[in-house]
């Protein structure tokens, strides 16, 4: 039996050997999660195998908003949101739902601070190929902004509001 | 005849399109990443149609379950001082 433990990130945390095959992701882990950490730039959320506190699984939020030109929402020029910024699982710990757990972890979190600090969104962007998975597969609440056409990426979001309604 | 093979066509798609859903799951790599650099501009549509789903507060039944699933997965987690084992992790 494996126990791990959900947690915030901290320097005691071991994250050597922590490969989830997305560099970006792995690196953001490495490199760049202590100095996020410290300077509340991101929160960082992770699942750690209690047996020798390694990082098995790490999701990170920020604030963002999503601007809105001349176009106005609800008479506002820009919608308040918490960003899903990286989500990675170690290749180890791949198939055994972690990934779909951190996403709900992720919205209760979004959740609990939109209680505190209003925010309406939580945002996720995906790659296209994976855009029907998410919208459609895997029931979730996710619905979608916008596709951008540039990087080939789509933006999506889980309505907060909805998740505080359905109790 | 023509019936027949309707119902047969029907059936290829839906093999097809579970087919491809699957596929599409096993590419599904558990990772996500979005830049916290990158600004998020909506077009005067695109802000419009995010208007009208705000406004609109039906949740299906499955996304009803999810949502219901991860508020009582983490009571869960917090009663167990956020421990739990990966063998339940995956059953939840």
């Amino acid at each position: 039996m494996v126990r791990i433990k959900f947690r915030e990130f901290d320097d005691t945390l071991n994250f050597e050997g922590f490969a989830c095959g997305n560099d970006e992701i792995d690196d953001f882990l490495k490199n760049k999660a202590r100095i996020n950490d410290k300077t509340k730039f991101s929160k960082i959320y992770t699942f750690t195998s209690i047996e020798d506190d390694k990082i098995i699984a790490y999701f990170t939020l920020s604030v963002s908003q999503i601007n809105i030109g001349d176009a106005r929402i609800f008479g506002k020029n820009n919608v308040l949101a918490i960003l899903l910024g990286q989500l990675g699982v170690d290749n180890k710990y791949k198939g055994r739902n972690l990934g779909k757990k951190m996403i709900g972890l992720a919205v209760e979190k979004a959740y609990q601070a939109s209680k505190i600090v209003a925010n309406r969104l939580l945002l996720v962007e995906t790659p296209i190929v994976n855009r029907e998975y998410y919208l459609h597969k895997i029931n979730m609440g996710f619905e979608l902004i916008k596709y951008d056409k540039k990087r080939n990426l789509n933006i999506l979001y889980i309505d907060l509001l909805k998740y505080e309604r359905n109790e | 005849m023509s019936i027949t093979n309707n119902k047969k066509d029907k059936k290829t798609k839906k093999e097809l399109s579970g087919k491809i859903l699957s596929d599409l799951e096993e590419k599904i790599d558990e990772n996500l990443s979005f830049s916290n650099d990158t600004e998020i501009i909506l077009s005067d549509k695109e802000a419009k149609d995010l208007e009208v789903k705000l406004q609109d507060m039906k949740v299906d039944e499955q996304t009803k379950k999810f949502f219901k699933t991860t508020k009582s997965f983490y009571k869960k987690l917090k009663t167990n001082d956020f421990i739990i084992t990966l063998e339940e992790l995956e059953n939840e």
